[in-house]
């Protein structure tokens, strides 16, 4: 190279020969020596060895279920859970039979410094597992419903079709989920979304006690009385704060129910979504609705349906007489001709012939919303996504919230965007290699202009990093759980699922010295003169720090170097200085 | 630890009270004319070195925990700090001496808010390349003439000849050794950013043979 010829282009042939732990080397990151560095107050991960052959032994035996390690006959069974999780690899898979084995489980992870995740029937979007301890709760399934005080005290996996059957004998029902194969817990910390909340609100609304197992592996009894904080971030704040062992919670009066499905044939979807527009808002809080638009492999096929459409299906629950639900009905049965009308007169058992969701797992990508109304333009642009988009959507559903889910008070937990006037929830194919960019995400920027920017925590689906999970409630809210969050798992215990919090990352011992070094906010240079290291070295390790979020920089931004204002301060203050 | 900030960061985070600044200022010049001693002199800190590694490209490159092998090459860097307020902090480069290294230099200057290029007057000759190259940036520089135990030998109209300088680029005579010598030579140095801020164009350079 000439001398004098400045090398812009960096034809020398020396590079700086250190590469990120993603593949990216030195010369790319762009990080001057005097670029100053100052520690987030994130930290990373306790560095933790794998327990022991000897320790995981030992665990055995203190818990009365089954566990399973990696190669275990039942391993996969157990780890994907009855809805088909994808396969990671947890550390173990605790198959508690009792509380104990949970109280041992957490203990034990607690001990050995492991994440800890919580499974009953898979229907939560479980973040990877890997090396953690998986407590898988569906062996129990214990319930015991008490009449006098009309609650019932269910076990970590019921599920909602035990809730439902065990009730009706006693004239009770549980304010449940639409799918009665859906877990009990995991629903309800999540809110849930009932069939039936416009009458009756949010299934947490009914939660009076949760037994938890919190990261100190105490088990614990909380309510109202007893760490409400707790009570009341668990009745929306999802499996964040604890394994939840048993949960106690109000049944109604077994509801008169008239409900069903209306399945229009897809080229009616146009006028059946305009008239729902009108209709929805005008109906009372003993008529919950939901709206859904199968995609065209829904797998359900209707003599008459035109094969390219999607078709439309619109779900009510009625709790009062025939005669006021088919009243209210009757516009929606004379917009288009239904393929099929199951509404009717029915037992509260045969609450799931509302939705008729489907029961087996597909892969898919999962994404939801709250809308603040709901549009002709809406309408329009909904179907247009659906008819043309290069990514297909399997499935669309609106539910109608207002009526009781609108319900605030003191006595209620943590359920985020009560006040919207719609739910959504888009399933499109999972995302593939050839695109970033899912049909769900598709269709939600579709209607973003109707949207209120959160989202229903059920309904997070595949979005699950803790920046998306943060959308399930406002923001004072969501402080306030992270607060609790952070008084009851200090170290993130339970980081799977929809964590509030990310998990921390490990890093190397030349990284946690340089965190160390940088509490103030100090120069690369410095760092690296400090710690004997070449400044090569430093940028990458600083590079994965800002990435994980540990240490923030800031640069000096060039365009600045001709600020007036800034050269002027730098002049006063070297002035003062001779 | 404030436990405060272990979330996500998503809205503002607590501790972080204001972004500081740092500002830096990069010091120039042939071999042996006395950098180490400027940046040291100026500097609140004891002075500095921090090393570049650098390998063949042809060799490929190594993950961190290898070893330092026969194709690296260490580049040493001198640098200062003075912290002129809360959240505002000078810094001040020395650059690497040897021409092979030069390709560094972009780096360094980038974002500099000026520079101090010393001159020997016993060796203007090893001034030219560097004299050059900063012309070529649009970096504002000054000259310093380093003299040695206050010997000012040369007028500055006659070493303004000698190095083909424009009649408006600043020259000051300053002792490297000194401190309140060199802060007046970075003073000299904001003043002519300054003033270049308001005349934008670079001074041309005249031709020049080394």
């Amino acid at each position: 190279m000439t001398p004098g010829e400045p090398s812009s282009n960096r034809a020398s042939p020396l590079v700086r020969p250190y590469v990120l732990t993603g593949g990216r080397t030195a010369d790319e990151v762009v990080m001057p020596p005097e670029t100053l560095v100052r520690a987030t107050g994130r930290s990373p991960a306790a560095s933790f060895s794998a327990p022991s052959a000897a320790a995981l032994s030992a665990l055995r035996e203190g818990i009365s279920g089954p566990v399973f390690e990696p190669g275990d006959e039942g391993f996969a069974v157990e780890q994907a859970g009855s809805f088909g999780a994808p396969a990671h690899r947890p550390l173990a898979v605790v198959g508690a039979r009792t509380s104990d084995d949970v109280r041992s489980a957490v203990e034990f992870a607690a001990e050995h410094g492991l994440p800890v995740a919580v499974q009953s029937t898979g229907h939560g979007n479980l973040s990877n597992t890997d090396g953690a301890l998986l407590i898988s709760t569906r062996r129990m399934r214990r319930l015991e419903i008490d009449r006098r005080q009309r609650s019932v005290k269910v076990a970590a996996g019921v599920i909602w079709r035990d809730v439902i059957d065990e009730a009706a004998p006693y004239r009770l029902a549980p304010v449940c989920g639409s799918a009665p194969s859906v877990g009990v817990i995991g629903y309800t910390l999540g809110g849930g979304l009932s069939p039936l909340g416009r009458t009756y609100g949010f299934s947490a609304d009914y939660v009076r006690k949760i037994e938890v197992v919190t990261a100190d592996g105490y088990r614990r009894l909380v309510d109202g009385d007893h760490e409400p904080d707790l009570f009341w971030a668990m009745r929306g704040g999802k499996g964040n704060f604890g394994v939840v062992t048993a949960m106690e919670f109000g049944l109604v009066d077994e509801p008169e129910l008239y409900g069903g499905g209306l399945y229009y044939d897809g080229k009616d979807a146009e006028a059946v979504l305009r008239s729902y527009v009108r209709w929805a808002p005008l109906l009372p809080a003993t008529m919950t609705t939901s709206i859904a638009l199968l995609g065209s492999t829904a797998g359900l096929q209707l003599p008459g349906a035109s094969a390219a459409c999607p078709l439309v299906h619109l779900r009510i629950a009625h709790i009062g007489t025939v005669e006021q639900g088919s009243a209210l009905l009757t516009p929606m049965r004379s917009v288009a001709t239904p393929l099929l009308d199951t509404v009717a007169q029915r037992p509260f058992t045969s609450i799931a012939e509302v939705h008729e969701d489907p029961t087996t797992p597909i892969a898919a990508d999962k994404r939801g919303g709250v809308l603040t109304e709901l549009t002709d333009d809406t309408v329009s642009a909904l179907l247009t996504t659906m008819n043309t988009s290069a990514k297909p959507v399997l499935f669309v559903e609106l539910r109608q919230l207002g009526g009781a889910f609108h319900r605030y008070g003191s006595d209620i937990g943590s359920v985020g965007h009560r006040d919207a006037a719609y739910s959504v929830y888009v399933v499109s194919a999972p995302i593939d290699a050839g695109s970033s960019v899912s049909g769900s995400t598709r269709l939600l920027e579709a209607i973003a202009p109707w949207a209120a920017g959160g989202v229903p925590v059920n309904f997070l689906g595949s979005a699950n990093a803790p920046a998306d999970v943060a959308r399930a409630w406002d923001a004072d809210t969501h402080h306030r759980l992270i607060g609790i969050k952070q008084a009851w798992d200090p170290d993130n215990m339970f980081r799977f699922g929809y964590p509030l919090i990310a998990p921390p990352r490990q890093v190397s011992p030349e990284a946690a010295e340089l965190l160390r070094r940088c509490q103030e906010a100090t120069s690369v240079a410095e760092l690296a003169a400090s710690l004997g290291l070449p400044l090569g070295v430093v940028r990458v390790l600083l590079a994965d720090l800002v990435e994980a979020g540990m240490v923030n920089t800031y640069r000096f931004d060039p365009e600045r170097a001709a600020d007036t204002q800034l050269l002027g301060e730098v002049l006063d203050e070297l002035r003062k200085r001779v | 630890m404030n436990s405060a900030s272990e979330f996500e960061p998503m809205r503002g985070r607590p501790h972080d009270d204001g972004e500081p600044t740092p500002v830096k200022i990069v010091v120039s010049g042939g071999f042996g004319v006395g950098k180490t001693t400027f940046v040291g002199a100026a500097s609140e800190i004891a002075p500095v070195r921090t090393e570049e590694v650098l390998t063949d490209r042809s060799v490929g490159v190594d993950d961190l925990s290898g070893t330092v092998d026969k194709a690296t090459t260490t580049v040493a860097m001198d640098f200062g700090r003075i912290s002129l307020r809360e959240q505002l902090v000078l810094y001040l480069f020395g650059t690497p001496g040897q021409q092979r290294f030069w390709f560094m230099w972009d780096d360094l200057v980038r974002g500099a808010i000026g520079a101090v290029i010393l001159v020997d007057t016993r060796r203007l000759i090893d001034s030219f390349p560097v004299i050059d190259y900063f012309e070529r940036t649009n970096i504002p520089f000054v000259i310093a003439v380093n003299g040695f135990d206050g010997d000012f030998p040369y007028a500055h109209e006659h070493l303004r000849e000698a190095l083909a300088l424009d009649a408006r680029r600043p020259m000051v005579d300053c002792d490297a050794r000194d401190t309140t010598s060199a802060t007046r030579t970075l003073i000299a140095v904001v003043e002519h950013a300054l003033a270049n801020r308001h005349t934008a164009a670079p001074v041309p350079a005249p031709g020049r043979n080394g």
